[in-house]
């Protein structure tokens, strides 16, 4: 029992220093924080000079590409760099992201390998 | 045998209906099977994939052999979603159910989901507590859930000064009552009030949860506070709000050993009808004399007694059906009315609000007891 208890509590101590690393780094994940930024947001990913349609580049990140995000942007762009620098590092893609967070001025975000 | 035992832990085994004499504690064990179920319900099986774009790039490794990874993982949690729902070693199955949901949301970050991962934290913390222990860890752990949330946005400008709020109401999710409101009132205002008032709660809840004394009224705090959400906004976050209903469920006084309950003969075939979800067999009905001024009385094997509708309410938080039936009924109407969103958002209104005003005059000591 006393084990048990104790990897339980080895557990939420893992999930506070988590929410504390959070506190350091742009993504927002294992943090407790969804809900907290709104970004409206869109990606265009060009490879070989040809604009991928918003179901392909759907279907490319297995994530929305277009519409409003409840967490960090900073998710997506994680999201996306790791994808391309793995899976797509051939495909040299330019990725830009318009995006607005909040309601503020729009920022955009651009990848290329 | 006494009338706080009702027979050994083997009688449940292989009844996925009992919720009595097992390893866990009734209302804990019944809140991780319907956990199991939401998740179910929103497709989690099928999420259970390949990695892909992992947070730990070593998964990536499982790549170089397709289908092992999700194989595995789906037969693992086939066979502890089945030890669950048997009542075979359901403390190990919880464990096992909350490490594949860490598993598969570490495998891929396209679907990393609060809601999702919150299921994982609950079974795992669930699997580690024992049944004659307060459960202190899920308390922590819904403790931890709420700071974090507060932590995240009182060190945001945006929600200290509202702007958050009113981009997400009025831009993105145009929120009716809300620009009506915001309409009467100064700029800001309204986003203002219910930033802070968003993040006093969540402040408040964290702490007060971990006071014994006052955890019972936290939990009423918490069901209002999601509940008005869900009213204003329409939305369920995922499955959050559900998971934060079922989760609550941990910290019902669950009454131990069998309930004598006294019936008017006029409402005896309700009594009949209530016999058929009493699946554990908890209760023991007998047909009041005529001098009883109560149409119903409901004592519990430590002595407590309930009367009339207190005596409703006890019985219908103290039976596993009735809590599985409403996710049913909640599953039924989504399906029923799946491309009329309208219809079903009006139906749990009235469901959830109905239910929550016929519970809340309940004396909060005697159901939800700091344990």
């Amino acid at each position: 029992m006393k084990i048990r208890l104790l990897i339980g509590v080895l557990f939420l101590l893992i999930q506070v220093c988590s929410v504390i690393y959070a506190r350091f780094i742009p993504e927002r994940f294992f943090c407790w924080g969804p809900y907290d930024i709104q970004t409206k947001f869109e990606v265009t990913v060009v490879i070989d000079n040809k604009k991928l349609s918003f179901k392909e580049s759907k279907e490319r990140y297995r994530y929305k590409t277009k519409g409003w995000e409840q967490r960090s942007i900073h998710n997506i762009f994680l999201l996306i760099s790791q994808y391309e620098s793995t899976y797509g590092k051939n495909d040299n893609a330019k990725v830009s992201i318009n995006y607005s967070t909040n309601g503020k001025a729009q920022q955009v975000w651009e990848y290329q390998n | 045998m006494g009338i706080s035992e009702l027979g050994n832990s083997k009688s449940s085994r292989f009844k996925p209906w009992s919720f009595e004499n097992i390893a866990m504690a009734p209302n804990i064990l019944l809140m991780c099977k319907l956990l199991v179920m939401l998740i179910l319900a929103h497709h989690f099986y099928y999420k259970l994939d390949d990695p892909f774009i992992p947070f730990i790039k070593a998964f990536d490794y499982f790549n170089t052999t397709p289908g092992i990874f999700k194989t595995t993982l789906r037969i693992v949690f086939i066979i502890a979603l089945s030890a669950l729902f048997l009542n075979l070693y359901v403390r190990t199955s919880c464990i096992v159910l909350g490490s594949i949901i860490f598993i598969q949301q570490l495998a891929s970050i396209p679907h990393f989901e609060n809601h999702t991962f919150v299921v994982g934290c609950v079974l795992l913390l669930a699997g580690l507590s024992h049944r004659k222990h307060t459960p202190i860890l899920l308390i922590l752990q819904l403790s931890l859930i709420y700071f974090g949330a507060f932590i995240n946005k009182i060190l945001d400008v945006d929600w200290i000064n509202g702007v958050f709020v009113d981009n997400w109401l009025s831009n993105a999710r145009q929120n009716p009552p809300y620009l009506f409101i915001s309409e009467m009132l100064p700029e800001k205002w309204l986003a203002l009030f219910l930033s802070w008032v968003a993040m006093l709660n969540e402040l408040s809840i964290s702490i007060i949860l971990l006071l014994k004394k006052y955890r019972s009224y936290t939990i009423w705090i918490i069901l209002f506070f999601h509940t008005v959400l869900f009213t204003f906004t329409s939305s369920r976050f995922g499955h959050f709000y559900e998971d934060i209903l079922i989760i609550l469920l941990a910290f019902l006084l669950w009454p131990k050993g069998q309930i004598s309950i006294e019936y008017k003969k006029s409402i005896s075939s309700l009594t009949k009808l209530y016999n058929l979800l009493d699946w554990d067999k908890k209760f023991r009905w007998a047909l009041s004399n005529n001098n009883n001024k109560y149409w119903l009385q409901l004592k519990t094997s430590t002595g407590e007694l309930y009367t009339n509708y207190n005596a409703v309410r006890k019985l219908l938080t103290s039976t596993p059906s009735f809590f599985i039936l409403l996710f049913c009924f909640d599953a039924f109407i989504i399906l029923l009315f799946y491309n009329e969103r309208a219809i079903v958002f009006i139906l749990n209104l009235i469901i959830i609000w109905s239910l929550f005003l016929f519970f809340l005059p309940m004396i909060w000591s005697k159901l939800f007891k700091s344990k």
